[in-house]
Order: structure tokens, then sequence, then C-alpha cells
């Protein structure tokens, strides 16, 4: 029992470290994206880090009562939103671009794409501190979780920037980083998710979860194509 | 009557809980912004230092995020006990550390050159990752410790996980609030040393409110006070003195290796060097200096050119650096801009009635092109107000640009080229493109293939553009069969070509500025020089060779490579009589600048495009440390 407690914790905070990792990488490639659209890249890359880091902030914050209560209910909840939303948050910018110009609503889509990543980022650290609290028998880890999580986010910013963003570029960087995500929702479900209530919310979001896999796993397999296509409608 | 005294007394304990929550959260604000300001400045340095901003920023920000998770997981093992003491002890250290850190780096720099300058290239690189690292380490444990400390302490007062939840929001306002100030307003007027002894300030003044607020009055806190206000003191003198200290820095970079030749000049202040001017601005670090240094071109350029016979006045030996990369010399700066501008019009034989120049706030590419009266406007677009404002207003800029920038047929505007050539509706006859070289993804753009399809569409169906090749080397062999492209793994050359071929423009001319090495005057002039350095007796043989490294070292120095862009293939290129006088083209010399020889690039290698979408510029195989010569 005791060493299950442990091997559980530490599964924990190997999901902290993933998701601290995907974080940071649809942080940098969403300020990557809006400086393409809008150029000027200093203020852009500021803008957007800030924007982030606010969000993150009212995501902490707002992370208590009921959320914290129903805390594998949140997490599965917020992953999910995350994937979707973090995933394909180029190929929407892309759309808004081709769909609204580059006008002040472009500007606005793209800040609250940016703010509701921030928000469900921020929602996430209270929510593995808690569950942490709970696999460490009620003794707080804060210090860990949080040191786990910087953790997370130096990897994310070393691998974005000399791996990802020149190997793969923008794209295919969201899908892996989006795929990567799934992997962390579908472990949590094996571990946290069946024994819990709402067992159908989260089967369903394990089968969506599932799926959104797929999708990744093939759009990052065809990305040299999409590409192509982006650009094109980038330059049209 | 007891029990509404209790409460009474309840309510005021509880009140003066909240009142130390605030606080709490106020501190939480302020060390946050000291610290993702620590953080960037680290980051910012080290690119400024480097060079290859990509790589060393995001080494430096990783390391930094690490750090922080090493110190939040560290602060675990500490006791809570006599908390406060130890954040404080954490503050100030921290204060300490950060205020130094950026002259630290420069220190690191030093180091760094000097063991290249002895020939111990790879430990100088080793030396400088873990260098600099180390300082960035201690700063991002430091600075890991604080969160955790200040949950603790918040939860002294309240045990309710929202308190918890409000620290860590707090910290990330801070740290929105230094992220957004950094690059919009402490890097546009401070140079990075002042950043961060101002920062410096801010965080010893958290640490003495800190005591101040939560310290039990009975404690004997005097030892602290006096350590607070000593730090401050000398952070204040600091920032009174940031300039000085930065101009020693700056010495010792320029005028390397001889301000480094033995250990310990790294340490001494270099004595009787000419003042360097430094002008910050949100994009860049300018420098301008006089360029001391033996240079092949100081002996023999006037063999080259008329420009002294004609304009005596014009400044000699001045030197630009934008963030400690060479961008011309006052004495050879003709080179590089008749080329630029006088090639194509003279290749092409018509001159351009539009102008868009992109870039180049100098303005002496635009001096170059004001000379034809045919060319009816010049818009210049430049993102960096400061440069524009030297090129402007600078005695030493006007000198050398004629004032071209205040010119009433140039149409000066401040702000992105990208963006630029992006949403104008405008079309031009000729664009020209002067950027620095693409150290980071910014500037990487201004290479892309989005970037030159938008400038394709600003282009008249007649119209062409140009770009100089920033980092592509050109050689002579020693067989002398003619000028070739050296493609090593540095050379961005190949993602120039392709990049521009993938943008759809029909017809692709690269052309270099190429000296020839058979100059009478200049053998002339190169022989005075030696006789008048040996005092010895030469042998014709050994003169002769001596004539020929000059010469040789000149014309490799003075090549540039530019290219030449068609949106529709017009008729071939040849040389036109020029419409205007140069100093230094002429006719024979235009027909070697097209003797280069590279890969034909009939099919699109789409491994070279770089695009915003998927960059392939910066090349990540430049793994050097900036230098302050442009060697090749």
């Amino acid at each position: 029992m005791n060493l299950k407690k442990v091997n559980k914790l530490r599964l924990l905070y190997f999901l902290t470290f993933v998701v601290a990792f995907c974080s940071i990488a649809y942080e940098l490639a969403l300020g990557q994206a809006l400086s393409l659209f809008l150029g000027n890249t200093i203020l852009r890359f500021s803008v957007t880090i800030g924007i982030y880091m606010f969000a993150m902030g009212i995501g902490a914050m707002l992370a208590e009562g009921e959320v914290i209560k129903r805390k594998v209910f949140s997490f599965v909840a917020v992953e999910t939103s995350l994937m979707i939303i973090g995933g394909f948050s180029p190929i929407f910018l892309f759309i808004a671009s081709f769909l609204l110009g580059n006008g002040t609503f472009f500007l606005i889509f793209a800040l609250l794409l940016i703010t509701i990543i921030g928000i469900l980022t921020g929602f996430e650290i209270p929510l593995l501190m808690e569950l942490a609290t709970v696999e460490k028998n009620k003794k707080s880890d804060e210090g860990n979780v949080l040191g786990i999580d910087y953790l997370g986010a130096f990897v994310g910013s070393l691998v974005f920037a000399l791996i990802f963003y020149p190997k793969f570029g923008l794209l295919q960087t969201t899908f892996f980083v989006g795929f990567l995500n799934c992997v962390v929702g579908i472990i949590f479900y094996l571990n946290w998710g069946i024994e819990k209530k709402n067992e159908k919310f989260m089967k369903e979001m394990f089968y969506l979860q599932s799926i959104l896999a797929l999708v990744f796993m093939v759009t990052f397999i065809f990305a040299k194509n999409l590409n192509e296509l982006m650009v094109s409608i980038y330059l049209k | 009557m007891r029990t509404r005294k209790e409460k009474k007394q309840k309510k005021e304990t509880e009140l003066i809980q909240k009142k130390k929550l605030n606080r709490i959260y106020a501190l939480t604000f302020v060390v946050a912004f000291c610290s993702i300001l620590y953080e960037l400045l680290l980051a910012q340095t080290i690119s400024l230092i480097a060079g290859n901003a990509i790589i060393w920023y995001s080494i430096t920000v990783g390391f930094f995020l690490g750090s922080l998770g090493m110190g939040a997981i560290l602060s675990e093992k500490i006791s809570k006990e006599n908390i406060i003491k130890k954040l404080f002890v954490v503050e100030i250290a921290l204060a300490f550390f950060g205020g130094i850190a950026v002259c630290l780096m420069y220190f690191v720099q030093l180091i760094d050159m000097y063991l290249l300058s002895h020939g111990n290239a790879n430990i100088a690189l080793v030396f400088m990752l873990l260098g600099s690292q180390f300082i960035v380490i201690v700063i991002g444990i430091l600075s890991g410790f604080e969160l955790p400390m200040l949950m603790n302490i918040a939860n002294q007062y309240s045990k309710e996980k929202r308190v918890t939840n409000r620290v860590l929001g707090v910290d990330y306002f801070g740290s929105l609030f230094g992220a957004v100030l950094f690059p919009l307003f402490f890097i546009t007027v401070f140079s990075v040393i002042t950043v961060g002894f101002l920062v410096a300030i801010i965080n010893t003044l958290a640490a003495l409110y800190l005591i101040k607020v939560f310290l039990e009055k009975k404690e004997n806190d005097k030892i602290r006070f006096v350590l607070g206000i000593l730090l401050l003191g000398g952070f204040f003198f600091g920032v009174s003195k940031a300039e000085k200290i930065e101009n020693v820095f700056s010495e010792k970079y320029y005028y390397y290796p001889q301000a480094l030749h033995e250990f310990k000049d790294i340490f001494l202040p270099l004595k009787g060097a000419p003042k360097i001017e430094t002008y910050h601005s949100a994009y860049q670090k300018i420098d301008i200096i006089d360029g001391q240094s033996f240079n092949a071109a100081d002996i023999v350029m006037d063999a080259y050119t008329d420009k002294l016979t004609y304009e005596p006045e014009f400044p000699i030996g001045k030197e630009l650096y934008l963030n400690g990369d060479w961008q011309f010399n006052s004495g050879t700066e003709e080179i590089y801009h008749e080329y630029f501008a006088h090639v194509p019009i003279l290749a092409t034989g018509k001159v351009p009635e539009n102008v868009l120049v992109l870039g180049g706030g100098d303005g002496m590419l635009t001096r170059e092109l004001l000379k034809y009266e045919d060319i009816k406007k010049i818009v210049q677009v430049d993102i960096d107000p400061e440069i524009v404002r030297l090129g402007k207003e600078n005695p030493l800029f006007l000198a050398m640009n004629k004032g071209a920038l205040s010119d009433k047929r140039v149409d000066l505007k401040i702000g992105d080229a990208y963006a630029f050539v992006k949403d104008s509706k405008d079309k031009f006859d000729a664009i020209y493109m002067d950027f620095p070289m693409a150290l980071d993804y910014n500037v990487s753009r201004l290479y892309s293939r989005e970037f030159y399809s938008f400038v394709r569409n600003r282009l008249n169906d007649d119209g062409f553009l140009v770009f100089d090749a920033p980092g592509v080397t050109s050689y002579t062999e020693s067989t002398k069969e003619g000028l070739q492209i050296l493609e090593d793994k540095k050379s961005p050359w190949k993602e120039y070509i392709h990049t521009i071929k993938s943008a759809g423009f029909e017809k692709i001319v690269p052309y270099v500025s190429y000296l020839e090495e058979d100059n009478n005057s200049a053998r002339i002039l190169a022989k005075e020089y030696i006789l008048d350095k040996h005092e010895n007796q030469l042998s014709d043989e050994e003169l002769e060779k001596m004539i020929d490294e000059i010469i040789a070292g000149f014309v490799a120095d003075s090549q540039e490579s530019f290219v030449f862009a068609q949106k529709i293939a017009m008729e071939e290129l040849s040389f036109h009589a020029p419409k205007i006088s140069t100093y230094l083209l002429n006719e024979k010399r235009f027909e070697r600048a097209f003797q280069l020889k590279y890969d034909s690039i009939d099919k699109i290698q789409r491994q070279y495009v770089n695009s915003v979408i998927k960059p392939t510029l910066p090349k990540r195989s430049f793994w050097q440390v900036r230098f302050p010569y442009y060697i090749n």
C-alpha cells in the first residue's frame, strides 16, 4: 500500500513535468505565431508572455473551492481543453487570420486564445499540489511540485528553441506537444480516473483523448503538406 | 459583555492577519518582479556577449527555470523556524549577486576572449558555458527559494488553501509586470549594467521591508539594517558610474587583443584608449569606435578609390558596431555601399524611380541612391528610432551620409519592415534590403520565404530586389581560377539562395565586391609601408611576398556578397554606362563582380528554405562566441 502511494506520487511528479513542458511550448509557439502575423517580435513576445502569466495568475487564484475539491474531475477537464486549444492553436490563428484579416478582431482573438491557455495552465499547479498532498497522506508538497514544474519549463524552453522549432517548425511542434498532453491525460485516467465517480464523463474524456492522440499523430506525420497549405493560405 | 469584547478582539486579530497577508502579497509581487528581471537581464547579457541569441537565450532561460526548480525543491529541506530571517538572507544574497551579475558576465567574456586569443578555442567555449551558467544557476536557485518561503510565511497567518494560491497568483502578476517592462522600458532606456543595479536596489528595499514589517520588535535586527543600507549605497554608486563601468568593458572588447595581452589585463582598466560612443535602443547596443587595429585597408585603400581626393573631410577609421557585431569602417564603407547601390542599376541600365530601402538607418546606402536625379522618391523603413536619430543628428553620421535621411525625396518611416511589406499597397521599381545578419528568429524573418514573397508583391513587374548576404564568405582560389562561395557549415549561402527562389523570383544573380590584386599604385603604397616599418634589409623576394600578402588580405577582407533578384527575368545583365560618377566602381570591377562560381539553382531544395513556419536560419551549427573583429 505504502509502496503504491510512493509510486503514484512519482508518477504525479512525472505528469507535472510533462504538463509544464507542454505549457511553455504552447506559449512559445503562440508568441512566435503572433509575431509572424503581426510583426514586431519583441513587443509580441512580451505581450504574449505577459498575458500568459497574467492568465496563469488568474487560473491559480480561481483554483479553489469546488474546483479543488473535485480535483480529479477538474484536472481531466483542464487537460482535455488544453490539448484541443493548445495543440491546434497555430491552426486556429491561421484560420482566424484568413477569416478576420490582421486587424483588431484578429488581435482580440489571438489574445483570447493566449488567455484561455494561460488560465487553463494556471489551474494545473494548484490541482497537482492538491493531488500530491493526497498521495503524501495530507502532508503538503508545494516545493516539490513547484520545483518539478519549473524543471519541466526548463526542458521545454530549451527543447522548443533548440530542437522543436528549427527541426519541426511551428505546426508540427504543437501537434507533438498536443500528443504529449494526450499521453498525460491517458496516464492520469488509468491511475486516478477509474475508481472515481463521474464515471461516464471520465470514460468519454478518455475516449476523446485517445482519438485526439491519434489525430495529433497523423497530423504530425503529414505536417509537411500542412505546412505548405498554411504558407499558401498565409501568403494568399 | 465579555463575549462582545472577545468578538471584537477576534475581529481585530483577523484584521491584523489580513493586513499582514496583504503585505506578503505585495512582497511576493515585488520579488517576483525582480526575479524575472534578473532572468531576462542574464539572458540579454549573454546574448549580447555570445552572438547567437537563440541558443544562448534558450540555454539561459532554461538553466534559470531549472535552477528555480532546484531552489524550490531545496527549500523543502529547510526548517520553517526563523523563516523571515532566512528569507532576508536569500533576498540580500539575491540583490548582491543579481546586482553584480552583469559585470561578472563581462568578466566571463573577457576571460573567454583571453583564452581564445591564446589558442584555446574549445576551453574558451566550455568556460563561457560553465562560467555564464554558473552565475545563472546561483541566481536561479536563490530565486527558487522565494516562492515556497513566502507561501510558508503566508500559511503562518492563515492555513487556508486559498492563501497559497493567491501567493502563487500574485507571483505570476509580478512576473507579468517584469516581463512586459523589461523589453518595453528597461532595455530601451538603460544599459544592462544599470538595469542590474536598479533591480538590485528594488530587491534590497524589499528585503528591508520584510524585516521591518514581519520581524518581532524584540529581535535585534540592527546588523541586517546596516547590511541592507550598505548594499543600497553601493548600488546607487554603481548606477551613477554605470556608463564608466560599461566603457571599461567595451574598451577591452574592441581593443582586443592588444587590450588582453596578459591575464592580469582582464582586471586592469585600459589606459589611453580612444573614447567609445555608446547608445542604447530597444533593438541594439550601438557603439562607434576608433579603429586602431592593423588593417590592410588603411594602407592600400587610397590606391583603389578617389574618395579622399574629392572629399578630404570624410571621416576615416571610425567603425560602427551593432550589439558588438562589426557593421562598417568609415574608411572602406564605399566598397560596400557603391557595390550595393549601383551594381544593380548599372546591370539593368535603368534608374528606378520609386525605391524602397529596408533597414540601412545609417543613411549611407540612401546617400548613394540620392546621387541619381532620376530617382524621384525613396521610402525607407527602419525599426530602430535610435539609429535613425543618430543618422539624422550625430555629426559623424552626418559627415558620412551627407544628411541623406533629411533629404526631401526621402520618406523615412520607423517600423518593422516585415509588417510594412506585408501591409503596404505601394509598388516600387527597386527594393534594397540592408539588414544585419540573422542571429535570432526576429531577424531571421527578414530572410524568409514569406518576407521575400511580400517584397515581391511590392515590386513592379520590371523591378528588382537586392540584398547583402551577411555571413557568406567568398574566396579566391590559389590557382586564381575565379571566385567561389565558401560553403562550410556556418555559411548561410544555400539558405539565402533557395529561400529567395522559393518566393517566386525568376532571375537570381549573386555578385560580390571583388577588387583586383594587380594594382600598381596599391603595390607602391604597400611597399612604402613595409620599408617604413622594417629597418633591416629585406630581399626582393621577401618584399614581394609581403606586398602580396597585404594586398591579398585587403581584397579578401573587402569581399561582400550580394544577391540580385528580378521578379521577371529581363534581358541579360551587362555593363551600362553609369549616369553618376563613382569613386570606386568601374567597368572592369563591375565585370569582376559577376565572376562568382556557385551551384545553379534550377530546383528548389526545400530543406534549405527559411520559412517563418519552419526556420532554417540562423544555422544551429553556429556555436561561436561573439568577436570584435569581423573574422572570416
